[in-house]
């Protein structure tokens, strides 16, 4: 025993100045990505979070479980693009909060739709700490849907910053909407817009 | 019936001239620049090549208006006669309708993919019609899709002309239709002289144009329900800007088509 701790301590030290980045210790994107993903259909599947009433309480367990892998500040600031530099970081922080909460409750709506879907995962590209993850949906009505995850490392883990369905980025989709809409507003008055639909999404969830 | 076969060939002449003189850039190359990050080393989220995406639209103020039209019409005219359509369609028939209309479009994807030198692809096209109208009982099944294991290869003119250095030109919203661009406005118009609908309304023999027109109506409400209603309502639910939006997954969407 005396001899195998230090032996550890010299292979873990040996990794971490051999290690060219935290890139090791990182998983594969696509395992993550299924990992995550066969969670929230778990919880979508549960005979027992079905019923109306339970809406609210699957929700909550499907955020819980699937919050942890998406990076919202990454995606905010992409989506905002060169205007995120010019922002306070109250600015900032303000504007990832209040875009998280309109995607958390957009797409959380439309988890109460949700009819026996599966996912199936086709192949995975990395190249230094960004890496993207192919897969497509197979919904109930046998239609197929291309979904493209683009994933980056972040603190020692992939996180996922945009999502790309049938080649439309969410990120894109947004960048394209703020720079038409800050070509000729103030960054006060995109807010406001945010704010109003944040309000109109929130509503969707009750 | 004669008649009938002229005016539909002027038609179709008049539309084709109009889009060609639309605009002197009709052979420029395509400027796209391409999605995927893993073309530039950059890995700065602000210069992310990923995202970029230039959009000729001179006419955003015309086009604008035309989409909140069109808007108006889906939310007030479409929406409610579509969820009618729910009511009384189960979804499954839905589906099995869709695959009609979609098997009846094979000329669209077989020339087309033949104008893009796709033979494989074209002969697979050709023998999932061939299946799917035997077997499938006219298409409403699509035994074609295990039997061939291959997927659907939809290309249209649009993506044709998009081969072969077409640029796709500037952005459109036509009234009722949607979003287009002078590319796909083309491509559509060219498409129609290979879509049999087209043409069976013009062989009295083969239908009555009532029955037709029937049929045609009954197609676009199918369509609308099945594919794209819920599509488009997600799309303008989670938009700020919905025109803008609309105009990014238009573009965005017709451009992985083209890549495929």
């Amino acid at each position: 025993m005396a001899t195998r701790i230090p032996l550890l301590t010299f292979l873990a030290v040996i990794m971490l100045v051999l290690a060219p980045s935290s890139l090791i210790w990182a998983e594969s994107p696509g395992k993550v990505v299924v990992q995550t993903i066969d969670e929230g259909l778990a919880i979508l599947n549960d005979p027992a979070l079905r019923s109306p009433e339970k809406m609210p309480e699957r929700r909550q367990k499907l955020w819980d479980a699937v919050k942890g892998v998406f990076s919202f500040e990454e995606t905010a600031k992409r989506a905002l693009g060169r205007h995120w530099n010019g922002r306070t970081p109250q600015e900032q922080q303000e504007f990832t909060e209040t875009f998280k909460n309109i995607l958390k409750n957009i797409y959380l709506d439309k988890s109460d739709s949700y009819a026996q879907e599966s996912i199936v995962y086709i192949s995975e590209m990395v190249e230094g700490e960004r890496g993207k993850v192919n897969t497509y949906f197979l919904t109930s009505d046998s239609k197929q849907i291309d979904v493209v995850f683009s994933m980056k490392i972040l603190g020692g883990e992939w996180r996922i910053y945009d999502v790309i369905v049938e080649g439309v980025s969410i990120v894109g989709n947004y960048r394209s909407q703020f720079n038409s809409i800050l070509s000729n507003s103030t960054f006060a008055e995109l807010m406001d817009k945010l704010k109003e639909k944040e309000s109109e999404v929130v509503k969707l969830g009750k | 019936m004669v008649k009938h076969l002229k005016m539909r060939a002027w038609l179709l002449i008049c539309i084709l001239f109009v889009s060609v003189l639309w605009s002197p850039t009709l052979f420029a190359q395509d400027t796209t620049t391409g999605i995927g990050f893993m073309a530039d080393k950059d890995t700065d989220w602000e210069n992310d090549d990923e995202y970029t995406l230039e959009v000729s639209d001179p006419y955003e103020k015309w086009n604008r208006k035309v989409f909140n039209f069109n808007h108006k019409v889906y939310k007030y005219v479409f929406t409610p006669l579509s969820k009618g359509y729910d009511f009384i369609v189960p979804k499954k028939l839905q589906g099995g309708f869709n695959n009609v209309f979609t098997n009846l479009r094979m000329p669209v994807r077989f020339f087309n993919n033949v104008f893009q030198g796709k033979f494989k692809r074209a002969s697979i096209e050709f023998a999932r019609f061939m299946i799917n109208t035997t077997a499938g009982i006219g298409g409403f099944f699509n035994p074609g899709e295990y039997a061939l294991k291959a997927k659907m290869y939809d290309e249209d003119f649009g993506q044709t002309l998009s081969r072969h250095g077409f640029s796709e030109g500037s952005f459109f919203m036509w009234p009722i239709i949607g979003p287009s661009n002078r590319r796909d406005t083309i491509g559509t118009i060219i498409d129609m002289a290979f879509d049999p609908l087209f043409w069976f309304g013009t062989l009295d023999v083969v239908l009555d144009e009532d029955i037709l027109f029937g049929i045609s109506a009954g197609k676009r409400v199918n369509n609308y329900t099945y594919n794209i209603r819920d599509n488009y309502d997600d799309l303008m639910e989670s938009a700020i800007d919905p025109y803008i939006a609309l105009q990014h997954a238009y573009i965005n969407n017709r451009n992985k088509n083209i890549k495929e």
